[in-house]
């Protein structure tokens, strides 16, 4: 995948050349496009993968990936409706974008509709799990390879079967691993520390103590395997 | 002739001086000075908790009573800075419980703060009176039970926008009855219920209490009762304010509310209901301060609201207030001097199209005495920018945040370079500036001309090349913290400044261009400054030339420290040692 960006060295670096410049004006017309360069966004796939921006070497040639290209670059990461979402952007502290959240969610709130245009970009997937949270509940998932721990609201799910589904579906578009092929392993730690297996408990229990989720992958224990 | 002051002297004059620049000031005058300076210093502030040592601290000031310390940096708040990154209160709290037992307040900002510290506060300070923690995290209720039940002084207990692990709501009947000091108590970030007979008590045996901010689950109902047990109020934070209530509990609240004659600053009221927005018109007058960030209602009912609001000087409300809502803000609120706006959807897609930069234009007009704004909306103009800083040049703090990045001036689709030119040319005072939409390096030469008092500065998705951080560090004589995130800079104009970063306290630069190689270089030439990487995809060997992820450099007297997590790498001044990651496990 290639960044279609124009590559010069800023006018005035001097022979270092350490640095490279990129003359957005000169390629784009739309903001849009702009910010699609950013971020190596145009050329977009339907899955929105985001390539890792630019590794350049000395010359100003983009260098090989030697590593996984689909892993995601600290600037946008995935919310659990799978898109795509720059990180701190915009830049609201995390209690009124829980707050906010909460709004959006919340298929019964007064003011969900009230005279203003909202844009929900994944209708069937918002209508599936709204309901009124009386708070957010975020947990922490950690996959087997994957560098950072991502959060989940548990409380915008309704069963074992939605989270891990979601889960799988959100970590898939992170890692180059075909789902149908690939075995994972779910395990939940509760607010004692100890560590279940999805299905152990109700829902409604677990939603309310769970602290920690864990996931492997390919795991050859069966006892990891997942029950649905 | 000795023309010496003698130190008693000395020391009764520096008991008027109170700021702490001053202080610092008084300090560098001579070795005594420095001496009767620092044994007279009560309130000491470290405003970045790596910059010096704990030990050093309070080595140097023996009669500190108050200790405030920062630690994350600021773009934390918007979740740059990884889970781990640092900034623990532990090792000061251990250093303090020896060194100065006498410690009164605490006041910490995005910290780690554990139980443990908790239980250390409560343990090891006899007299201690205050704890404010904004944005800090780490800690869980059982932590606030250990400080309710031993301190037996208590007079400030302020959680700000805190994570806290909530076990439930039983820390609060641990402050023992005969805690009578209480001033001020902040649980609003807390998620769980809290047992309304106790806070009842808790209050009805406080008569010194001023301020009460109460978390959502606190009832209407429960409102009532504890807002009749302190009328004496100068600052509220309700609960959620969107329970149904039948009509002689609404009278009551409504009663109990004329009676609160001293209150001056009004926060919370989650989802209010418009038909509970006239229970709080006989407060409105002699309101300075009031918070509308989670006050769901629309601009009529605000504006009917704020148009009795006269003597109001902090308004913060969402974008549900409109161009029109502003229109009404600025005829009916002379003594505004801070405004800030927010959106009131979580995605760009969201923002409330009624909201534009007119709005903002119409405040700054009628407003003589606004000076700080904070600013979100869809899109702005160059000529607005160019009327508020002609209407306004006592602006002291301008955070615009254009929601779409790289979004022009919607009315010529030009940058706006000129516009926020206007702003830095005629705001000569201004200290603070947030810049947001289309920027080439135009703007930030414009910056680093005119911006001479400029301390603080947050750009994003800005700027062509090197120029623009050249013109920012070499113009902004003034500058103290810079934080930059995805703009498209190199190593040079970085190497070239290298000097200006011991001038500043910070600078952050995340998804930039700029180079390992240059992180080592820079390092090696700055023994005062830390150079961190931070870096959760590593590669598996790191060329000079590969760019990093996120950069925090800071100014500090205390070399690389020794906390970091397995993601931060610093850079070692001894070349041959090259980078490590001084984990301690």
């Amino acid at each position: 995948m290639e960044l279609d960006l124009d590559l010069s060295l800023s006018p005035h670096s001097n022979s270092s050349n350490f640095g490279f410049g990129f003359d957005l004006n000169k390629h784009l017309n739309t903001k849009e496009k702009r910010f699609e360069a950013m971020l190596g966004l145009e050329n977009m796939e339907e899955d929105c993968y985001v390539p890792k921006p630019s590794s350049f070497s000395l010359n100003g040639q983009p260098e090989k990936e030697d590593e996984d290209p689909l892993e995601s670059d600290s600037s946008v990461v995935y919310d659990e409706e799978g898109n795509c979402k720059v990180v701190g952007w915009p830049p609201i502290k995390s209690c009124m974008t829980k707050y906010l959240n909460y709004r959006h969610h919340s298929r019964n709130h007064p003011y969900h509709h009230h005279g203003r245009r909202i844009n929900i970009s994944n209708p069937a997937a918002t209508m599936e799990r709204v309901r009124r949270p009386t708070s957010s509940m975020y947990v922490k998932v950690k996959m087997d390879g994957v560098a950072i721990t991502r959060k989940v609201d548990i409380k915008i799910f309704d069963s074992y079967e939605s989270l891990t589904n979601s889960l799988i579906t959100m970590f898939s578009q992170y890692q180059d691993c075909d789902r149908e092929d690939t075995n994972f392993g779910f395990t939940f730690q509760g607010k004692e520390g100890d560590w279940l297996l999805p299905g152990d408990g109700p829902w409604k229990i677990f939603a309310e103590s769970v602290h920690r989720i864990s996931i492997t992958r390919d795991c050859p224990c069966p006892h990891t395997r997942l029950l649905f | 002739m000795d023309l010496r002051l003698p130190s008693k002297v000395l020391e009764h004059i520096f008991s008027f001086v109170d700021s702490n620049e001053d202080r610092n000031s008084v300090s560098l005058v001579c070795k005594s000075w420095f001496e009767t300076e620092r044994l007279t210093r009560k309130r000491v502030f470290v405003r970045n908790c790596y910059a010096v040592t704990p030990a050093a601290v309070a080595r140097r000031f023996p009669e500190m009573r108050s200790l405030t310390l920062k630690g994350k940096p600021h773009f934390a708040d918007y979740n740059l800075v990884p889970d781990g990154w640092g900034g623990y209160a532990w090792p000061w709290i251990e250093a303090m419980a020896e060194k100065s037992p006498a410690l009164e307040e605490l006041r910490l900002k995005r910290m780690v703060v554990t139980d443990e510290c908790l239980e250390k506060i409560a343990a090891s300070f006899k007299e201690f009176k205050a704890l404010v923690l904004t944005s800090c995290e780490g800690f869980s209720t059982d932590g606030l039970a250990a400080i309710a039940v031993a301190c037996r002084n208590l007079r400030e207990l302020e959680l700000r926008e805190c994570i806290v692990e909530d076990l439930g709501g039983d820390w609060l009947s641990y402050f023992p009855e005969t805690l009578t000091s209480l001033v001020s108590l902040d649980f609003s970030c807390l998620d769980s219920e809290v047992k309304l007979s106790d806070l009842e008590l808790l209050v009805s045996r406080s008569p010194n209490l001023k301020s009460l901010k109460l978390n959502r689950d606190v009832s209407l109902d429960a409102l009532g009762s504890l807002l009749r047990l302190a009328p004496q109020l100068v600052e509220l934070g309700t609960g959620s304010f969107s329970d149904k209530l039948d009509q002689e509990a609404v009278s009551k609240l409504s009663q109990a509310f004329t009676e609160l004659k001293e209150l001056k600053s009004l926060s919370g009221l989650w989802d209010v209901l418009p038909e509970y927005i006239p229970l709080l018109y006989s407060v409105c007058p002699g309101l300075t301060s009031l918070n509308l960030s989670y006050a769901t209602v629309q601009m009529p009912d605000l504006v009917e609201l704020l148009s009795r609001c006269s003597n109001l000087q902090k308004l913060w409300v969402m974008d549900l207030i409109e161009d029109k809502g502003l229109e009404a803000v600025a005829s009916s609120c002379k003594e505004l001097r801070e405004l800030r706006v927010f959106p009131s959807g979580a995605d760009v897609d969201e923002t409330n199209v009624a909201l534009t930069e007119q709005g903002l234009v119409s405040v700054s007009e009628a407003c003589p005495n606004l000076e700080s704004v904070l600013y979100f909306c869809a899109q702005f103009t160059n000529e607005a920018l160019v009327t508020i800083a002609r209407n306004r040049p006592n602006l002291k703090c301008v955070r615009l945040c254009v929601m779409e990045p790289f979004a022009p001036d919607h009315k010529t689709q030009q940058p706006l370079d000129e516009g926020f030119k206007a702003i830095v040319e005629g705001c000569k005072g201004l200290q603070r500036l947030s810049v947001s939409g289309l920027l080439t390096d135009k703007a930030f030469e414009y910056i680093g001309t005119h911006g001479k008092k400029l301390r603080m500065l947050s750009i994003a998705f800005a700027g062509d090349s090197d120029l623009m951080l050249h013109h920012l560090l070499s113009g902004c004589e003034s500058l103290n913290k810079l934080e930059i995130r995805d703009c498209p800079f190199g190593d040079t104009a970085l190497l070239e400044n290298a000097a200006k970063l011991e001038t500043m306290r910070s600078l952050w630069m995340s998804s930039c261009g700029v180079s390992f190689g240059a992180c080592k270089l820079l390092s090696q030439k700055m023994p005062k400054l830390n150079v961190e990487v931070i870096d959760e995809h590593p590669l598996k060997t790191r060329p000079d030339s590969s760019p990093v992820e996120k950069i925090y450099i800071y100014r500090t007297l205390a070399g690389p420290r020794l906390d970091m997590p397995e993601f931060v790498w610093t850079i070692h001044k001894n070349p041959e040692i090259g980078v490590s990651n001084l984990a301690i496990e």
